[in-house]
C-alpha cells in the first residue's frame, strides 16, 4: 500500500487527470508526443553531460623498458641541448636527445 | 613498425602528415652537419648560456671562449668605426668567441647531465619513421637501426635542412639563406686589433660579414646573406684574402684558410610554425636565425629554451593541444633575454640594403663620437638592445644628422657636422 500524497499534491494530481480527461482524443496524442520528445531532449541532455570527458595525458609516460620517453629531442645541437636541459630542469621527468654525431662531433670550420 | 601508426595529431597538422614524401630540392646535410654559424656569440647567447648549469663559467675558466673587448664597425664605403665598447657598456661584453665544436660539446654534457635526459649519440633518425599515433598519443621516432623510441611530445631541432621537419611537411620551403666561414691564420705586421668587427662589405649586401678573434688568438670571418645567390662564396672568399679592413687586422703575412658554406633559415623561413600539437620546433629548423646579422647561436638557445619550457609547463598541465602548445611557446620566448624580433630585423635589412649611406653615418657617428656610440650601435646589432631603439631620438635622430650633413658636404665639398 503506497503512503499518501500530501494533500496539495494529491489535489494537483487529481486537477491533472480531470483535463486530461478533458481533452479530445487528438489532443491527448499531440501532448504526448511533446512530453515524449521532451522528456527525450532532457534524457540527452544528461547523458552529453555525464560522457566522460578525455582527461589530461598521465604526466609521464615513462617505461622501464628505457624506449618511452616524455619527450624526445631530434638534434643536439646548442637548441636541441638547451630545449632538452630547459625541459627537464623545468619538470620533465624523461627526456630523450637523439643526434646522429658522436660527441665532441668535429664541426666544419669550427 | 610504422605502418599501424596513421593520421596526425591535429586538424593543422594532419595535411603534413598526410604526405611524407622528403622535398627532393631540399639539400640532404652531410654527416656530420655542418654549422652555418660562426664562432661569435651575443651578448644574449652568453645571457642564455650562463643560465645553463654554469656553461657559460666553464668555458671561460677552461679558456675556450673569448671576450670581446673591442669592436669595430666597418661601412659599405670602408670608413671604419673602432672602440672598447666593454668597458663603455660597463663591463658587459657585447660579443665573444669559443669554438662551435666545443660549444656544442660543452652544451651536450651539461644537458645530458641533467637528471631524466638520456643522450642517445649515433642515433640518426630515419625521416620516413618518424609519425604520431593518435591512438596511444605518442610519436615514434625510429632510427636507421636500433630500437625506436616512442614520446608524448616531439622537440625537432635538426638544423636548417631538417629532413624530420621536411618528411613531415612542417618545412615548406628549402632554406633561402646561406653562410660562410673562412678560418684566417693572423701574421706579420697589423694596423688594427678590434676582437670583433661588424662588416658591411658594398658587394655584400643586404648581408653582413664578421671578423673574430679566437680564444687561440687565430681568425674567424664569417659571411651572412639572406638570400643565395650566386656566387656568394666567390664574394665572401675574396673578401677574405683582399678586403682592406680585413687584412689591416689579419696582417701583411696572414694565411687564408679553406672556406665552408652551408644553407640557412633565417627568420623564419619557410616554416609555418614553430609550435603545434604535441609538436616544437627550435634552432635553424624553426628559422631561428637573425635575418639582419645572421646570429644564430643566441637564436638558437633562445628557441631551444623556448621550447624547453613550452614542454614542461604542457606536461605540468596536461594539455597538449595545438592551443596549449602556442600559448606555453610564446610566453617561454617573450621571457629569452632578447625576444625574436625577427620583424623589425627583417626590416632593419631591407633598409640598411636599400640605405648602405645609413651606415656610413653611423661608421662616421661612431667614429667622432667615440666608444659610448659605438658601444650602443653594438648593443642594438648584437643585442641586447632591441632593434628598435634605433628609432630612438638618442640612436637614430644623430645618424640621420650625421647622413644628411655628409650628403650636404658631398655637394658643397665643405664637412658638415649637423650633430655639433
Amino acid at each position: 500500500m503506497p503512503p499518501p500524497l500530501p494533500p496539495r499534491l494529491a489535489a494537483l494530481a487529481a486537477d491533472a487527470s480531470a483535463r486530461w480527461d478533458a481533452l479530445a482524443p487528438d489532443d491527448r496524442a499531440a501532448a504526448g508526443a511533446a512530453a515524449a520528445v521532451a522528456a527525450a531532449g532532457i534524457a540527452a541532455a544528461l547523458a552529453i553531460a555525464a560522457r566522460p570527458r578525455p582527461g589530461p595525458h598521465p604526466p609521464s609516460s615513462l617505461t622501464v623498458d628505457g624506449s618511452t620517453f616524455d619527450v624526445v629531442v631530434v638534434g643536439a645541437g646548442p637548441a636541441g641541448a638547451a630545449a632538452a636541459w630547459h625541459a627537464a630542469r623545468g619538470g620533465v621527468r624523461s627526456v630523450a636527445l637523439l643526434d646522429r654525431c658522436k660527441f665532441p662531433r668535429s664541426v666544419a670550420g669550427g | 613498425m610504422g605502418d599501424g601508426l596513421q593520421a596526425a595529431p591535429t586538424a593543422d597538422a594532419a595535411p603534413s602528415l598526410a604526405r611524407p614524401r622528403p622535398n627532393p630540392n631540399l639539400p640532404r646535410a652531410p654527416s656530420p652537419r655542418d654549422k652555418p654559424c660562426g664562432d661569435a656569440v651575443t651578448a644574449p647567447a652568453l645571457a642564455l648560456l650562463a643560465e645553463m648549469d654554469g656553461v657559460l663559467a666553464s668555458l671561460k675558466c677552461s679558456g675556450d671562449l673569448r671576450e670581446a673587448d673591442t669592436l669595430a664597425l666597418v661601412s659599405p664605403r670602408g670608413a671604419s668605426a673602432l672602440g672598447a665598447t666593454r668597458a663603455a657598456l660597463g663591463g658587459a661584453p657585447a660579443a665573444a668567441t669559443v669554438k662551435r665544436a666545443v660549444l656544442d660539446a660543452r652544451l651536450v654534457r651539461a644537458a645530458a647531465a641533467v637528471p631524466g635526459v638520456c643522450l642517445k649519440e649515433g642515433f640518426e633518425v630515419d625521416p620516413a619513421r618518424a609519425a604520431f599515433d593518435p591512438a596511444t598519443a605518442l610519436w615514434t621516432v625510429a632510427g636507421r637501426k636500433g630500437a625506436p623510441v616512442r614520446a608524448r611530445l616531439l622537440i625537432l631541432a635538426d638544423g636548417a635542412t631538417s629532413r624530420v621537419g621536411v618528411a613531415l611537411g612542417l618545412v615548406s620551403a628549402p632554406p633561402a639563406a646561406a653562410a660562410a666561414r673562412t678560418s684566417i691564420s693572423p701574421g706579420g705586421a697589423r694596423a688594427a686589433d678590434p676582437d670583433a668587427s661588424l662588416i658591411f662589405r658594398r658587394d655584400g649586401l643586404p648581408g653582413v660579414s664578421c671578423l673574430a678573434r679566437l680564444p687561440d688568438g687565430g681568425l674567424t670571418f664569417s659571411s651572412f646573406a639572406p638570400a643565395d645567390g650566386p656566387g656568394f662564396k666567390g664574394r665572401h672568399e675574396g673578401a677574405a684574402r683582399s678586403d682592406p679592413f680585413v687584412a689591416a687586422v689579419a696582417g701583411s703575412k696572414a694565411k687564408v684558410g679553406g672556406t665552408t658554406v652551408a644553407p640557412t633559415r633565417a627568420g623564419g623561413q619557410g616554416v609555418a610554425r614553430a609550435a603545434s600539437a604535441h609538436l616544437l620546433l627550435a634552432g635553424d629548423a624553426a628559422g631561428a636565425a637573425d635575418p639582419w646579422t645572421g646570429a644564430g647561436v643566441a637564436a638558437a638557445l633562445a628557441s631551444g629554451r623556448a621550447a624547453g619550457r613550452a614542454a614542461a609547463a604542457m606536461f605540468e598541465g596536461g594539455d597538449y593541444s595545438r592551443r596549449a602548445a602556442r600559448r606555453a611557446h610564446a610566453r617561454a620566448l617573450a621571457s629569452a633575454p632578447r625576444p625574436h624580433g625577427f620583424r623589425c630585423a627583417r626590416f632593419v635589412a631591407r633598409l640598411t640594403a636599400a640605405c648602405p649611406w645609413l651606415i656610413d653615418a653611423a661608421a662616421a657617428h661612431a667614429a667622432a663620437r667615440g666608444d659610448a656610440a659605438l658601444a650602443r650601435l653594438a648593443s642594438v646589432a648584437a643585442g641586447p638592445a632591441p632593434r628598435c631603439r634605433l628609432a630612438r631620438p638618442d640612436v637614430g635622430l644623430p645618424i640621420l644628422l650625421r647622413a644628411v650633413g655628409e650628403g650636404v658636404g658631398r655637394v658643397t665639398g665643405r664637412t658638415v657636422d649637423l650633430y655639433g
